[in-house]
């Protein structure tokens, strides 16, 4: 009666890789639902790939559990095989056998199946990734895109409850990218698959993704959907990931947040005393006249990006503020402008993590 | 249920794989620890062994190393002087020098030796044509002595340091030598300044198969009557009887043997800017003209004329003579003999090797890694010392299996171990496994590990993923390492006499025993099959690495 919602569910997973001191992956809790697309994303040795061969099964965790449908891969020493957990696999060089074709890479992990089944599933996946006519060539003949498609059809073939895909787009040049990035997303969600995937480019993660986990120095910083993440940062590393970002310190009473030149007013208050606050360059706005709320600011560059300005100003002490502004007059250097921040957009940083100092 | 890391560990390695691999190394190297062993322990402190030590020890100790240290100097001459002709110069018949200067590795130094005996007899060519022309009376020329042996040697075994050199040259970037010309040397200072000390670690590791090779030798140095260590192990062996003193002389060079690999691992260590130069760009050959042109190709003709076309020439002559008489029934039957114990032995060289290389990749582990180096010593080490190694227990364990049956049922079986094919072919595969081991190494490590993972997702265990993805990959270089293994069983001599079985020969037995006695020309037949089969492992090889070089040179 309850229906299996977490495809996987790690819990506690720490993982150090010999004798350092630092942890590979710390602590981490992810759950993934049916039917999503979720992406690990953070800078190389930030743990992303570990936990993906954790999940595969290619390493072994030191501590924490991982759930596959409910069933348990590791936990307390144990470590189920990895051709046991029936997992997709899409590898960063495809690993596609090259001594097979591509009908037999197809069929590769379809071994315990009829004769016929294995046939009606193997054109089934390759019409799914259309390369149905190029199932008798030999990998090796094949374009990078194609590659992938072979590999993402021998990961799906045996209906693995879910595919992991490490770096999907890296091995692809600028032009090809785009395309493939929407063919795949299409492909695993046209086969109802849940699928993880691993990469260090944040527009891999928005064009394909449904949520992202974002990592840094093996922890994971925050999981949500992309909206969340830009609009809900939890802390500096996180708010940067996504283009520029002003932090600002300030204090927090119960009208609003008190800044070093004034009082931003919120009657939204949730935090009190020292906290570092952020907001984005476009939420901030240039009034045409002071008023109660607004902050005078000195121009110190103004660049002309066509569609909007880029200019950075100076609030007292506050020396490096970005604004996005959309006005039809040009800024220059040295104008005096009166700005506003728009408090229902702040989002207060946890400052334990990568940002006590803006 | 909390466990401690060590625990942890062995309990990640403890699987079937590592199982068989400690299992293989433990088998493999099991006539090693033997001689060290018995070594330590004092093995022969008995009459026969301070007798040795009193009159022949001397004797063994200057004769080997003297013959060491002549044709390092002789192969290090006649190997860079050509490889840098050929790898750097212009001249006519340059390509064709390329490949053929490692020819004469496919003459094994026994051959080398009685066919040189032969020529440079009273009824040879030499001694005839120098009579013929009135130059000599009846001056017999003796080349059966110290220095004969070493020159001789030395004319077969330059290819290790050719081969090495070369690729050494070829690799070293093009611009390095061209700077330092632009920095004001001339050619002869960028090859002593900078060609050569950038190679040197790469000659030297040549060098010592030059040494090793030299070491193993039984047959050259015994016909030509030059006393060294590997003559003395047969003598102690078989005239003397003594095992003690027999287990003695093979630690003693074992030792030795053990020293040199350290001390040649050592000075590679430290210089290991060759391995990564990289090819940036083919050097552009200097071409040479007049003098110059006919001195370098004399540099290049004179060791492949000595090396291989002079003896193989004599050879020819012979068996054109002498086939008729040779080429019998009992001939058929000893190429089938040989053909048939080279091939056992290579596919089990084959098989442990894939093993081996296997277990060591599923549990990626320094351990792991450095047994399989152990269990690859055996190409280093004299046959001669491997055979004694083995000889020792297997007949402790005969007799022992002997008094066994006699309690049990009342009858001797005989020997079931020692002196028969079983011993032979597991001294083979002591002797030859790592030539098997080295290509299949490299394929494995071409081959990557994502196409075993990839597999293993795709719900294969260990097994099948060796049988259907592994093996289907490294299947050319098991085919190589076969065959390079084969060639040299084919070869082999010192071994093949100590363990072979009563009246059981091989070519390689053959063509020596008629050699020694005094039918050299009736053995030029089996000679030269060897040698034409060891030719062609050369020459395939050779075209290999000449296609890798077209297919990189497309990239430059």
């Amino acid at each position: 009666m309850n229906e299996l919602k977490h495809v996987l569910e790690i819990r506690n997973l720490c993982k150090r890789y010999g004798r350092k001191s630092q942890f590979a992956v710390d602590n981490a809790d992810l759950l993934v639902e049916k039917g999503e697309m979720l992406a690990l994303i953070g800078e190389s040795g930030s743990g992303k790939t570990t936990i993906l061969r954790l999940v595969a099964g290619f390493e072994e965790a030191d501590k924490g559990t991982i759930r596959l449908n409910d069933t348990v891969v590791v936990e307390d020493g144990f470590s189920m095989k990895p051709e046991k957990r029936k997992i997709g696999m899409v590898f960063q060089d495809y690993a596609l056998f090259p001594h097979l074709s591509v009908k037999e890479n197809v069929a590769f992990g379809l071994s315990g199946w009829g004769k016929k089944e294995k046939e009606e599933r193997v054109s089934e996946v390759l019409d799914m990734v259309g390369l149905k006519s190029f199932a008798k060539r030999i990998p090796f003949n094949l374009s990078g895109g194609q590659q992938q498609r072979v590999a993402l059809a021998r990961a799906l073939a045996p209906r693995p409850s879910i595919i992991l895909l490490d770096e999907p787009f890296s091995n692809l040049d600028a032009v090809l990218k785009d395309q493939v990035r929407e063919e795949v997303r299409h492909i695993i969600k046209k086969a109802g698959a849940t699928a993880v995937f691993v990469t260090h480019d944040m527009r891999d993660a928005l064009s394909s993704a449904d949520r992202i986990a974002i990592l840094k120095d093996g922890r994971i910083q925050q999981v949500g959907t992309p909206r969340e993440l830009y609009e809900k940062p939890v802390n500096l590393y996180v708010a940067n990931f996504f283009g520029k970002v002003n932090a600002i310190n300030a204090t927090a009473t119960d009208a609003g947040y008190q800044l070093k030149k004034g009082m931003v007013k919120s009657n939204t208050m949730k935090n009190s005393g020292q906290v570092l606050i952020a907001i984005r360059p476009e939420n901030i706005h240039i009034l045409p006249q002071p008023n109660g709320e607004s902050f005078e600011a000195k121009v110190k560059l103004a660049q002309y990006f066509g569609d909007h300005q880029q200019v950075h100003v100076s609030i007292g002490e506050e020396s490096n503020l970005i604004i996005h502004a959309h006005e039809k007059v040009l800024f220059h250097q040295g104008d005096t402008i009166h700005i506003k921040f728009d408090p229902e957009k702040i989002q207060v940083l946890d400052t334990c993590w990568y940002g006590a100092q803006p | 249920m909390p466990q401690s890391n060590s625990f942890k560990t062995i309990k990640k390695y403890a699987n079937g794989w590592s199982a068989l691999l400690v299992v293989l190394v433990l088998l493999i190297g099991l006539p090693v620890y033997t001689i060290l062993l018995k070594f330590i322990q004092g093995g022969g402190s008995g009459e026969v062994w301070s007798h040795l030590v009193d009159t022949v020890l001397a004797d063994y100790l200057l004769n080997s190393f003297g013959i060491v240290l002549i044709t390092c100097i002789l192969t290090l001459a006649l190997g860079v002087s050509s490889a840098w002709l050929v790898s750097t110069c212009e001249f006519p018949f340059r390509k064709t020098f390329e490949w053929t200067l490692i020819l004469p590795l496919g003459i094994p130094t026994y051959i080398a030796a009685y066919t040189y005996a032969g020529i440079f007899d009273y009824t040879g060519p030499i001694q005839t044509f120098l009579r013929d022309l009135g130059l000599i009376e009846s001056t017999y020329i003796d080349i059966m002595n110290f220095w004969g042996v070493s020159v001789v040697i030395s004319l077969v075994l330059y290819p290790y340091v050719y081969v090495v050199a070369r690729s050494s040259f070829i690799n070293q970037s093009a611009t390095i030598l061209e700077s330092a010309r632009i920095l004001g040397s001339s050619s002869w200072k960028a090859f002593f300044k900078i060609a050569l000390p950038v190679s040197r670690p790469a000659i030297i590791g040549g060098l010592s198969l030059v040494v090793m090779e030299v070491l193993n030798d039984y047959g050259a140095v015994r016909y030509y009557g030059v006393s060294t260590f590997t003559t003395g192990i047969f003598r102690a062996w078989f005239s003397l009887g003594d095992t003690g003193a027999a287990i003695n002389l093979s630690g003693i060079l074992m030792l030795f043997i053990l020293v040199l690999i350290l001390a040649e691992r050592a000075q590679r260590g430290k210089m290991k800017f060759d391995e990564g130069a990289r090819i940036t760009r083919p050097l552009k050959r200097y071409k040479l003209s007049g003098v110059k042109k006919f001195l370098a190709f004399s540099v290049c003709f004179l060791p492949l004329f000595l090396g291989f076309m002079a003896p193989l020439l004599q050879l020819i002559l012979w068996a054109k003579q002498t086939v008729h008489k040779v080429l019998d029934k009992d001939f058929i039957d000893l190429m089938l003999n040989s053909f048939g114990l080279a091939l056992l032995a290579a596919a089990i060289c084959v098989v442990i090797s894939t093993l081996i290389l296997y277990a060591v990749k599923i549990n990626r582990n320094t351990l792991f890694r450095l047994l399989a180096k152990l269990a690859s010593l055996g190409y280093s080490i004299p046959g001669a010392v491997i055979a004694i190694g083995i000889m020792v227990p297997l007949l402790t364990m005969d007799k022992a299996l002997i008094s066994f049956f006699k309690e049990q049922f009342d009858h001797n079986p005989g020997l079931i171990l020692s002196g028969t094919l079983f011993s032979l072919t597991f001294a083979y595969t002591v002797r030859f496994l790592t030539v098997a081991m080295n290509p299949i190494e490299a394929a494995f490590k071409k081959a990557g590990d994502s196409l075993d993972e990839a597999s293993k997702s795709l719900g294969n265990g260990s097994i099948k993923t060796l049988w259907k993805v592994n093996l289907p990959l490294v299947k050319t270089s098991l085919f190589s390492g076969g065959l390079l293994v084969f060639v040299d069983i084919l070869k082999e001599l010192p071994l093949t006499l100590i363990l072979r079985p009563f009246n059981f020969h091989t070519l390689a037995t053959k063509a020596y025993e008629l050699a020694s006695d005094e039918l050299v020309a009736e053995s030029a037949t089996p000679s030269l099959i060897i040698i034409l089969i060891g030719i062609v492992p050369i020459i395939i090889l050779n075209k290999l690495m000449v296609k890798k070089r077209a297919d990189e040179s497309e990239y430059v």
